[in-house]
């Protein structure tokens, strides 16, 4: 019934036929863009790849392009206004291949006393009274160095037991939030205090906080305990590891605990160290414990909750006969905002992974030969498993991390100097080698970028393949015969990509910042 | 004849449609025409659309007559986000529920007329076909012909990685 033969010219194209194409064919190139415009990065990066006709369209029409490069990059589009967006994929390619030439960015920390986290230096003067945070200049994506002193004296009461070397702190520039721990190392019989204090207002009680000052659960009966703090939007998230462990998690502005929990190992009357817990959202934390990942769901109304009964048991892959696995520490750092100022573009918060560490060793062998094991869990892995309701039973490694999870193995572990640190969706691992000149340090450095829409560059390895020079091994599929360690094989799909490199740097150890390393 | 609101258009292959001229107003290529003709029995050819095309153009516009003055509000080109959030109604599916030459005639005859609602909707439809499958999928739905070379592929898949082991 249809002509199929009839022409159509384009109301701009001027006379252009397109007689002898039907469908996709007959579309002229605005009408193209206009179809490629609704799809999302996923689907635009599928028909990047149908055929040249789509490739070149794509590439050639900035705004698709553009999303293209925020995708593989792990970043979105930020409100700096003013810059084209063919300067910003000029600047978003610029960083894409310093990464690829392995030509990271590397900046020294200001000085040994300053720790970094959320891409921030910080430090804490004790003679002071004062907080210093640095944020290094990022060379991408337009964000300037600043630098903030915040004068702490306001802080209230006994305001300088606070400033004891085992106190703990975290900071949330976009909420100008400090929540500052104090661990009563002297005084036993006190409760550790969590102050939730203003960074403009040098150290009042912030203006929306519910209360100046949050309890955590039990004293700490420990000379030497440690902590942890994290700050997730409305949350505060405390892990104290004294006498027994003590997790909780606490809605800052209206003062209500929202999730706690305690652990002490009853058998053998041992604390089980090194658990701790994270805030994955709004609703959601996930404890970390020996070798399993626990997620609970948090009640808004704490009291008529069933936490504690209800979770989501999420099992680590199984070990082989007489192996042991221990965990060692666990990391999740997500990209902050950057409210001061208007970068071109920021890294992609929703594609955070937590990173835990594990030590893995057989009963029999001496402890020194242990192999470490690195699991990088996008947290949007776990929660996709909050979509069901929760199950008591432990969902098996295979039902839920095989596809969803990367894992990392360095057998034959002795030093214990390796250094991890994560931030966004990125994982570093760092391995001191040798001492040079003038204090400076030789490391060997491994970047992990772990989510979806990456691809690695070798495909699937095994253990032979790797390079016996590196003390790093990369593995898609641990088979027996490469590690030992498991029960089966174990399979570990997530996308991921790598970048192996040297740098030498003053400190022991990188730590990664959104768009490089700071040693 | 005669009736000073409706006015005929001539398809290509000669099909006459009598047209309320409210509803040919839509498209803003015929609106123009018809202020230069003035009041006129004249009909109007459309040379680059067929009937079978011009008959859906038309149902399309007789349908969303009612709401042309909300879409012929200002040019929104290039706001992606309000474009990929808006979603196509039940009646536009059903709408383009036509074999898939049909599908691009008519969206390249609402190009061609200048009838932007008809346009929006008709690449929302093409973009809810793509979504979510591989690019194999896609050149089997629009029968496109994979002309990468091997090469190609391999830089293809290359672009997304970083530097290998060292």
């Amino acid at each position: 019934m249809l002509p199929v033969d009839h022409k159509i010219t384009s109301s701009t194209g001027g006379g252009q036929l397109f007689a002898k194409h039907r469908g996709w064919g007959s579309l002229a190139n605005e009408l193209r863009v206009h179809i490629l415009q609704e799809l999302d990065v996923t689907d635009l990066l599928s028909c990047s790849k149908v055929a040249r006709v789509f490739k070149t369209l794509i590439d050639d029409t900035p705004s698709l392009r553009y999303r293209l490069l925020l995708h593989a990059a792990g970043m979105r589009d930020g409100p700096g206004g003013g810059l084209s967006v063919l300067k910003r994929i000029a600047l978003l390619e610029d960083y894409e291949n310093s990464w690829k030439a392995g030509n990271i960015s590397i900046r020294q920390r200001p000085s040994w006393d300053y720790y970094e986290a959320g891409g921030l230096f910080m430090t804490l003067d004790r003679d002071q009274c004062q907080l210093d945070i640095l944020r290094p200049a990022s060379f991408f994506s337009g964000v300037p160095e600043t630098a903030w002193t915040m004068n702490l004296s306001k802080l209230p009461e006994q305001g300088h037991a606070v400033f004891d070397p085992s106190s703990r702190y975290a900071v949330d520039l976009a909420q100008d939030l400090l929540v500052l721990m104090e661990l009563p190392v002297h005084e036993p019989e006190k409760y550790p205090k969590c102050y939730v204090l203003s960074l403009s207002g040098n150290g009042a009680t912030h203006p929306l906080a519910a209360r100046g000052e949050m309890y955590l659960g039990s004293c700490l009966g420990l000379s030497s305990p440690k902590a942890d703090v994290e700050i997730v939007g409305d949350l505060v998230g405390c892990t104290v590891l004294g006498i027994n462990i003590y997790m909780s998690v606490y809605n800052w502005k209206t003062g209500t605990a929202l999730w706690y929990d305690s652990e002490w190992d009853g058998n053998s009357n041992k604390m089980v160290y090194h658990t701790r817990c994270h805030i994955l959202d709004s609703a959601h934390v996930l404890k970390i414990s020996k070798y399993d990942l626990t997620m609970y769901p948090m009640a808004a109304n704490f009291g008529t909750s069933t936490t504690g009964e209800l979770a989501w048991n999420l099992g680590m892959p199984a070990l082989a006969e007489g192996f042991k696995a221990t965990h060692r520490a666990s990391y999740i750092q997500r990209p902050r905002e950057t409210p001061d100022c208007s970068p071109h573009f920021e890294c992609d918060p929703s594609v955070t992974v937590l990173v835990v560490e594990y030590d893995i060793y057989h009963e029999s062998r001496r402890r020194q030969d242990r192999t470490m094991l690195i699991a990088i869990v996008p947290i949007s892995t776990m929660l996709a498993r909050a979509r069901v309701p929760p199950t008591t039973p432990k969902i098996p490694w295979e039902d839920w991390g095989a596809l969803g999870a990367r894992l990392v193995l360095m057998p034959s572990r002795t030093s214990y100097s390796e250094h991890i640190d994560a931030f966004g969706s990125r994982v570093v691992v760092s391995v001191p080698h040798r001492l040079s000149q003038q204090g400076v340090v030789q490391l060997e450095v491994a970047v992990l970028d772990v989510r979806e829409g990456v691809v690695h560059a070798e495909g699937s390895r095994s253990a032979a393949e790797c390079e016996r020079t590196s003390t790093f091994l990369i593995l898609d599929r641990f088979t027996e015969e490469d590690t030992p360690v498991f029960a089966r094989p174990v399979e570990a799909k997530m996308p991921y990509r790598m970048v192996k490199t040297w740098c030498e740097v003053k400190s022991r150890d990188v730590s990664l910042l959104c768009d490089g390393l700071c040693g | 004849m005669g009736d000073s609101n409706r006015l005929t258009l001539v398809a290509s292959d000669g099909g006459k449609f009598v047209v309320d001229k409210e509803v040919v107003q839509m498209s803003v290529l015929l609106k123009n025409m018809i202020e230069d003709l003035g009041e006129t029995d004249e009909s109007i050819p459309i040379p680059n659309v067929t009937s079978p095309v011009l008959t859906k153009v038309i149902e399309f516009c007789e349908n969303h007559r009612t709401d042309a003055a909300r879409t012929d509000g200002p040019n929104v080109d290039g706001d992606d986000a309000r474009m990929r959030t808006a979603v196509v109604s039940d009646w536009d599916r059903q709408f383009f529920d036509v074999d898939q030459d049909l599908m691009f005639e008519i969206i390249v005859a609402a190009n061609y007329l200048d009838i932007k609602s008809l346009v929006d909707v008709g690449c929302k439809v093409v973009a809810d076909m793509i979504k979510g499958k591989s690019p194999q999928e896609i050149r089997d739905l629009f029968d496109i012909v994979n002309d990468f070379s091997p090469e190609e592929e391999a830089a293809l898949r290359k672009e997304n990685e970083w530097a290998n082991d060292r």
